[in-house]
C-alpha cells in the first residue's frame, strides 16, 4: 500500500478587497497553480482533484478540472466548510491507498461580494433559510453568542479569558506576512471593539475575506505525514447544547491511532469561527487536562505561548469561506516543513488539526481531526 | 397563540425544527402538538439592527430559536407564537 504524504502546500493570499476580476474559480486556479510550484510537480501528474467551495457552484470539480486542466481518476466535491479540508484529505488519502489516484490536488477558497454573502448566510441550508434567516438572526453570530454566554457561565470565563486566545493569535499573525490583521492588538482593544451580540464584539468575528487554499496529497515522495484521522457528523443529533463539540468524541480514538497524546503536539490548529468554539476543541482535544480553562488561557496560551493558530488563524488571517477548512492543515504543514518564516515553532514534529462546523440549527454538526508528523 | 412542535407518533420524542426519521425510534409519522409556553435559556442582541434572539425551551423538550418580542432574561417564562415557521417569544 502506498504511504500517503502532503507534499505540497499553497495559500492565495487573503484580502478584503480583492480585485474586480477575482472570482472564487479564479483564486481556485491560482492556488492550483501555487500549489503545483510548491510541490514541484507537472500539471500532468496529477490524477486526482478534490474541491471545496460555497461559491463555485453552479460549476462543481469538473468544471474546475476542464478549466485547468486536469485528468482526473479521481474527483470530489465537498462544501462542508469547516470540515472540508480534512474531510477531502481523508478520501485523498484512502483514494492513494487504495490506488485509484497517485497524486491529488486538494483545492478550496471562495470569494464574496456582499449580496453573495448575505445570500450565503441566509441560505446556509434549508433550515436556515426556514426557521432562522426569517428572525431574523443576520448569520450565526446571535446563536454562537447564545453559546460563547453559556460557556462562560459553565466554565467561569470572562470576556478577558476569550480575549488572551484572539490577541495571542493576533501576535502570532503580525509574523505571518499572509494574514489580512497584522497589527498587534492589546487585551484592552479587543474588550472595546464594538458590540456585535453580546458577549460578542467585533473581534470574536471572523473578517470575511477571498482566497484559498491547496494541498498535494501523494502516494510518492517525502513530505508530511497523516498518523491519524478521524471525523464524526451529526454526532448528537442537535439535541445538546453545542459546548462540546464532536471532537470530544473522537479524540480518544484520535490520540491512540497516533500514538501520542496531546501534550505531544508541538503545534495546535484548531477551527476558530469563534473563540469559544475554539477554547471548547482545545477542550475536546484534552488540552486542557484539569479542565481549567481561565488557567490554561493565562498560563499556557499567554505566557507560555503554546502554538495555537499560529498563522493567526481565521480570526486574524481571515476566513475565505470553505477555505477556513483547510488554513489550518496548510500552517501545519508550513510548521512541519521548517518554512512558517518568523512564526516557525522550532523542532516542530507533530501537529493536530481540527475542523468543525456546518451549522444545522443552533451549532455545528461536524467535526474531524488529524494528527500530522513532519517528513 | 401558539407554536407547534412536531411529536414522533410511535415513541412521542419531540423535535424542533421537523425531521423525517425521529433520531429515538427511526419513525416516520409525525404529530403536531401546540404549546403555549416556554423559558428562556439564552439570550442575545443583535446590535445592528436590535432584533432579540433567544434560546427558548418549550415544555415538550425541544430547544427552540426564537425571535423575542423585547429583553428578556435567563429562566423567564415566554409565551409562545410562531410567523410562518418562525418562532415568536413574548415576555409574560
Ligand atoms: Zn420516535
Amino acid at each position: 500500500m502506498p504511504e500517503v504524504r502532503i507534499v505540497g502546500a499553497a495559500e492565495v493570499p487573503y484580502t478584503r478587497h480583492p480585485a474586480d476580476d477575482v472570482s472564487t474559480e479564479s483564486l481556485l486556479a491560482d492556488a492550483f497553480v501555487r500549489v503545483l510550484a510548491d510541490a514541484g510537480i507537472e500539471r500532468s501528474a496529477v490524477d486526482g482533484l478534490g474541491v471545496a467551495s460555497f461559491m463555485l457552484p453552479p460549476d462543481r470539480a469538473i468544471d474546475l478540472a476542464w478549466k485547468i486542466g486536469v485528468r482526473a481518476r479521481w474527483l470530489m466535491d465537498d462544501g462542508n466548510g469547516g470540515v472540508s479540508g480534512i474531510q477531502l484529505l481523508q478520501h485523498a488519502a484512502r483514494a492513494i491507498e487504495s490506488g485509484d489516484a497517485t497524486t491529488i490536488v486538494l483545492l478550496s477558497g471562495d470569494h464574496f461580494d456582499a449580496g453573495g454573502f448575505r445570500q450565503m448566510v441566509d441560505r446556509y441550508n434549508i433550515v436556515t433559510e426556514q426557521y432562522l434567516a426569517k428572525i431574523p438572526t443576520g448569520g450565526p453570530n446571535p446563536l454562537f453568542a447564545m453559546i460563547t454566554r453559556k460557556q462562560m457561565d459553565e466554565r467561569g470565563l470572562t470576556r478577558e479569558d476569550y480575549g488572551r486566545l484572539v490577541v495571542a493569535q493576533r501576535r502570532w499573525a503580525t509574523l505571518n506576512p499572509g494574514a489580512v490583521y497584522r497589527s498587534p492588538l492589546t487585551l484592552q482593544e479587543y474588550l472595546d471593539a464594538p458590540a456585535v451580540a453580546e458577549p460578542l464584539h467585533r473581534l470574536d468575528c471572523v473578517p470575511v475575506v477571498s482566497g484559498a487554499d491547496a494541498l498535494v496529497v501523494s502516494g510518492s515522495g517525502d513530505g508530511v505525514k497523516i498518523r491519524a484521522l478521524r471525523s464524526l457528523y451529526n454526532y448528537d443529533g442537535q439535541r445538546g447544547d453545542g459546548l462540546r463539540s464532536g471532537i470530544a468524541e473522537i479524540a480518544d480514538d484520535l490520540w491512540r491511532d497516533a500514538g501520542v497524546g496531546p501534550e505531544d503536539v508541538d503545534v495546535i490548529s484548531v477551527y476558530d469561527d469563534y473563540p469559544a468554539m475554539a477554547i471548547a476543541q482545545l477542550d475536546d482535544l484534552g488540552l486542557v487536562p484539569d479542565g481549567d480553562i481561565a488557567g490554561f488561557l493565562e498560563h499556557r496560551v499567554e505566557e507560555e505561548r503554546l502554538p495555537v493558530n499560529t498563522s493567526g488563524g481565521q480570526l486574524s488571517a481571515g476566513q475565505a469561506g470553505c477555505a477556513g477548512g483547510m488554513i489550518g492543515l496548510v500552517e501545519a504543514f508550513a510548521q512541519l516543513t521548517g518554512r512558517a518564516g518568523g512564526r516557525q515553532v522550532e523542532n516542530a514534529r507533530l501537529a493536530v488539526v481540527t475542523g468543525y462546523g456546518m451549522v444545522l440549527y443552533r451549532y455545528g454538526g461536524c467535526a474531524n481531526a488529524v494528527v500530522l508528523e513532519a517528513p | 397563540m401558539s407554536l407547534s412542535i412536531p411529536v414522533c407518533a410511535a415513541c412521542g420524542e419531540a423535535t424542533f425544527p421537523r425531521l423525517f426519521l425521529c433520531p429515538s425510534c427511526a419513525g416516520t409519522t409525525w404529530r403536531y402538538e401546540p404549546v403555549e409556553r416556554g423559558h428562556v435559556e439564552g439570550s442575545t442582541v443583535n446590535a445592528r439592527d436590535g432584533v432579540h434572539v433567544g434560546l427558548v425551551r418549550v415544555a415538550l423538550g425541544p430547544l427552540v430559536v426564537a425571535r423575542i418580542e423585547g429583553p428578556a432574561q435567563v429562566g423567564d417564562e415566554v409565551a409562545l407564537d410562531q410567523d410562518g415557521l418562525v418562532p415568536v417569544a413574548r415576555p409574560i
